[in-house]
């Protein structure tokens, strides 16, 4: 299951398994939307098991930060795999997947 | 084999970008620039370099590259588009076209004419070198949308860019700033921006990045579009066209703007403006925050275009003393042109018109067409079984069959059909080049574009009608001085022109020239010995003659005609396509080319009629109405039908077929054009689809046949060559039984 859901010290927990792509991409916005909705004030993102993930992952991710603060809820990553965090220095973007920090729109 | 296929395709796609390229180009020159064809000449250029690059044809990549720098800077407004740069871009795409050809014909490690291309390649070089002059000059407020607005209205922009002071070196910025906007479809081509940059950084390390999002609301955002735009601080040690190469692909639908280290404050302008509202705060930010533009430069690059020069004074106390007095200086001369400058829109979505088509190999279209044909001739057999066994329930069902199968031929025939202005569209060109050569003005009027006929005619349809419109251009229309000196306006017309009717199409070339001399005419022939001195010959047979091999009344041969080859080949041309041309001419009135060609030559709905004991097919188009021979006064081989004569042709004489009883005798009327005639005939089969088959060699000389088809029975029948069989009755019967509608019409046309 590439998406799996859990709760964590009370918190929802998101996990997201291998590709993360626009060959998902239709597929998981309605679901990672439906994660936020269901969150309670906290909602963690794990991201270690992302094997692959292209602007369409990075998009959805973005506008799933927005989505969380626009609902005051906090939305934080936990873990990243090694295709994000390629991502992260390709686009400089430490500041948007700082891991348990308080949270910082991009804009 | 493979590789065969994709050098075809992409010689037949370069083909039609150099069409539209062209056509764009010449819209430009009747209509003045718009964005629209600027853009599409962009794209065109940009798109056969990307094909051609797949290929390694590295000679036209790299002139397709100057080309396409230079049309870069016209689509930005730095250049201006006037007569002489349209000249060159036109000569461009013709040379463009002889690169391509030479792929065609797999000898593109030739270069065609290496003296031309230096000689085109040193102009478009001259272009980009004025630019970097002028941007390297141009420094204060009045920066480069001056040079925007010079495309449209200035001599005395011009005026203002040379008038200001070379003070620029540029912002300090040592790093390359790239700009990227993708166009939204990109993931959906396939395409990740994010590869792109990733392959970017291969050449060197990014300062810094800011990733700009434009996603709309959660509900509204559609995963599969791209809404991502970065601004990248960029350390490398390539060059600029390294670093466009980067973005080949996507280049042509998304806004990629690369700034080199050290560029113009003039230019970052350019781009800042450029950029939408809601990014403006954002990248600026961004561009303060990284150093990629110091303080000062900010300041300096913010001022409002058009400021109040007293304005522009009161600022300048913060700006250093050499640009303040610059700036005092241009202000003035700056102004008037402020004022009208219209400003260029930016985030205009590039996306010109989309051609919705698919390209299918024609011999596959081939075959599908011989397929159906089969199918007809199947379905024949199948009514006609259905029609014996007198089962009515089975006659039902192959009446709906073959109703189907009707339409499926007429799918499949129109699949063939194109709009005969694939043709036209070259003739503005033409009509363009060969009108400034000639010093005559001479305007081209094409009407009925749309019309369709089989692709395969119009491929060889367009060198006859090449050669008639320039002889109407040379021939006909006269200089602008003897137009004068006879009362026409200066400007000369020529016309085109095509429509269908009763089952062809109809291609007319009008010129309102001076007409053709008949006197003339005859003489020359009677010279040439082509007519005795003493024949007596209609209007009509004397403008035939020109059509006579070796036949020309020019006096003196000049570079486009005369030669006295060119008419006798369009008549072989348009003969073997079973049409047939005619001219209509008034002295000092003009000349008009009429050709008229069968709408296809695969498939046919036919009319059965028996003879003899055989089946003979009647192209249907050509069939006006059906009359018992015996209800009506006959008169050799006239009968009187309602009051006027119509001749007619006995075909079991024509064909010396058998005998044979029959109760009734039934007349067939044909028209082909303007001409009318009857077909004796025993009996009257009805409607049928006669798929063609061409007649072997052995009978290619048979009159008054143009085909055989097969019937559903399995029998052969022959089609009558109706145009040929009424022309025939003309020649018969020599009194005034065709009537003078042909001049009548023509008369009108004047």
């Amino acid at each position: 299951m590439p998406l799996t859901q859990s709760t964590r010290d009370g918190h929802l927990r998101l996990l997201v398994n291998g590709g993360f792509t626009i060959f998902q991409a239709a597929e998981y916005k309605p679901q990672l939307l439906g994660v936020i909705d269901n969150a309670d004030d906290m909602l963690e993102v794990d991201l270690s098991g992302v094997e692959e993930i292209d602007t369409t992952g990075l998009q959805l991710l973005l506008l799933m930060k927005r989505e969380a603060a626009l609902q005051y809820k906090q939305l934080f990553f936990n873990g990243v795999s090694p295709a994000v965090q390629s991502l992260i220095d390709l686009l400089h973007l430490q500041d948007v997947f700082e891991t348990q920090a308080p949270l910082q729109g991009l804009a | 084999m493979k590789k065969d296929a994709a050098r075809d395709a992409l010689v037949q796609e370069a083909r039609e970008l150099l069409v539209a390229m062209e056509a764009a180009l010449l819209q430009i020159e009747s209509d003045g620039p718009s964005k629209d064809s600027i853009n599409a000449i962009f794209r065109a250029a940009h798109t056969i370099k990307g094909s051609a690059g797949l290929f390694a044809f590295d000679s036209i990549v790299s002139f397709t590259h100057v080309l396409e720098s230079v049309l870069d800077r016209v689509r930005n407004g730095i250049l201006r588009l006037d007569d002489a740069m349209l000249s060159l871009l036109l000569n461009c795409g013709d040379y463009m076209g002889d690169l391509v050809d030479a792929i065609a014909q797999s000898r593109e490690d030739q270069e065609p004419d290496r003296e031309r291309r230096t000689m085109l390649e040193a102009a478009l070089n001259t272009h980009l070198e004025q630019v970097a002059v002028v941007s390297a000059q141009v420094v204060d407020t009045t920066g480069l949308t001056e040079m925007v607005a010079a495309v449209t209205a200035a001599a005395e922009a011009s005026v203002v860019h040379t008038q200001q002071a070379a003070c620029d070196d540029g912002v300090a910025n040592p790093y390359w700033h790239l700009s990227l906007r993708f166009n939204p479809d990109v993931l959906r081509d396939g395409l990740d921006p994010l590869s792109f940059l990733r392959y970017l950084l291969t050449m060197g390390r990014s300062v810094y990045v800011l990733t700009l999002d434009s996603m709309p609301t959660a509900d509204e955002m559609d995963p599969e579009l791209c809404y991502l735009g970065f601004e990248i601080g960029f350390d490398s040690e390539a060059d600029l066209e390294a670093i466009e190469s980067v973005f080949e692909f996507v280049r042509e639908d998304s806004d990629i703007t690369v700034l080199s280290p050290h560029s113009s404050l003039a230019q970052y302008r350019q781009w800042i403006e450029r950029l939408p509202a809601s990014e403006h705060e954002q990248v600026v930010r961004l561009m303060l925050q990284s150093g990629a533009l110091s303080d000062a430069e900010w300041q300096l690059l913010k001022r409002p275009h058009g400021a109040d020069p007293l304005v522009a004074g009161s600022n300048a106390a913060a700006m250093p003393p050499v640009l303040r007095s610059a700036s005092f200086e241009l202000a003035p001369h700056a102004m008037p042109v402020n004022g009208s400058a219209p400003r260029q829109k930016s985030g205009d979505d590039k996306k010109g018109l989309e051609q919705k088509f698919i390209k299918i190999e024609v011999s596959k279209l081939d075959q599908l067409i011989d397929l159906v044909g089969e199918l007809v001739i199947a379905g024949a057999g199948a009514s006609l079984v259905a029609k014996r066994k007198k089962d009515q329930r089975f006659e039902e069902a192959t009446q709906l069959i073959s109703g189907l199968v009707e339409q499926i031929r007429d799918a499949a025939l129109t699949l063939r059909m194109v709009q005969i202005n694939e043709v036209f569209q070259r003739f503005p060109r033409v009509v363009r080049d060969m009108s400034r050569e000639m010093g005559k003005e001479i305007e081209l009027i094409v009407t009925g574009a749309e019309t369709e006929l089989d692709k395969s005619m119009v491929e060889k349809i367009s060198d006859p009608l090449m050669h008639i419109v320039r002889n109407a251009m040379d021939h006909g229309i006269e200089a602008a001085d003897i137009r004068r000196a006879v009362g026409k306006p200066e400007t000369g017309v020529l016309r085109l022109n095509a429509t269908h009717e009763s089952g062809s199409v109809v291609i007319e070339v009008f010129d309102d020239g001076r007409g053709l001399d008949k006197e003339k005419i005859v003489r020359k022939a009677t010279q040439q010995g082509l007519i005795s001195a003493d024949a007596n010959l209609s209007d009509k047979e004397i403008f035939r003659l020109i059509f006579e091999p070796g036949f020309t009344t020019a006096e003196q041969v000049t570079s486009l005609s005369g030669r006295g080859v060119g008419m006798d080949v369009v008549k072989r041309n348009i003969d073997s396509l079973h049409g047939e041309v005619d001219i209509f001419s008034n002295p000092g009135m003009g000349t008009m080319v009429r050709i008229r060609l069968p709408l296809t030559l695969a498939i046919i709905a036919g009319f059965q009629v028996v003879v003899g004991g055989a089946v003979f097919v009647i192209p249907l188009d050509l069939v006006v109405e059906c009359i018992n021979l015996s209800a009506h006064q006959v008169h050799e081989n006239i009968v009187t039908l309602r009051g006027e004569p119509l001749p007619f042709i006995p075909l079991r004489e024509l064909f010396d077929l058998p005998q044979r009883e029959s109760p009734r005798k039934s007349l067939v009327i044909v028209q082909y054009g303007q001409m009318r005639a009857g077909l004796l005939v025993d009996n009257l089969l009805g409607e049928c689809q006669a798929v063609i088959k061409p007649l072997g060699k052995l009978f290619s000389k048979v009159k008054g046949l143009s085909g055989s088809t097969i019937l559903g029975d399995g029998r052969v029948a022959l089609i009558l060559d109706v145009p040929h069989l009424i022309t025939h009755t003309g020649e018969m019967e020599q009194v005034g039984i065709r009537r003078s509608e042909t001049r009548v019409e023509f008369g009108e046309r004047m």
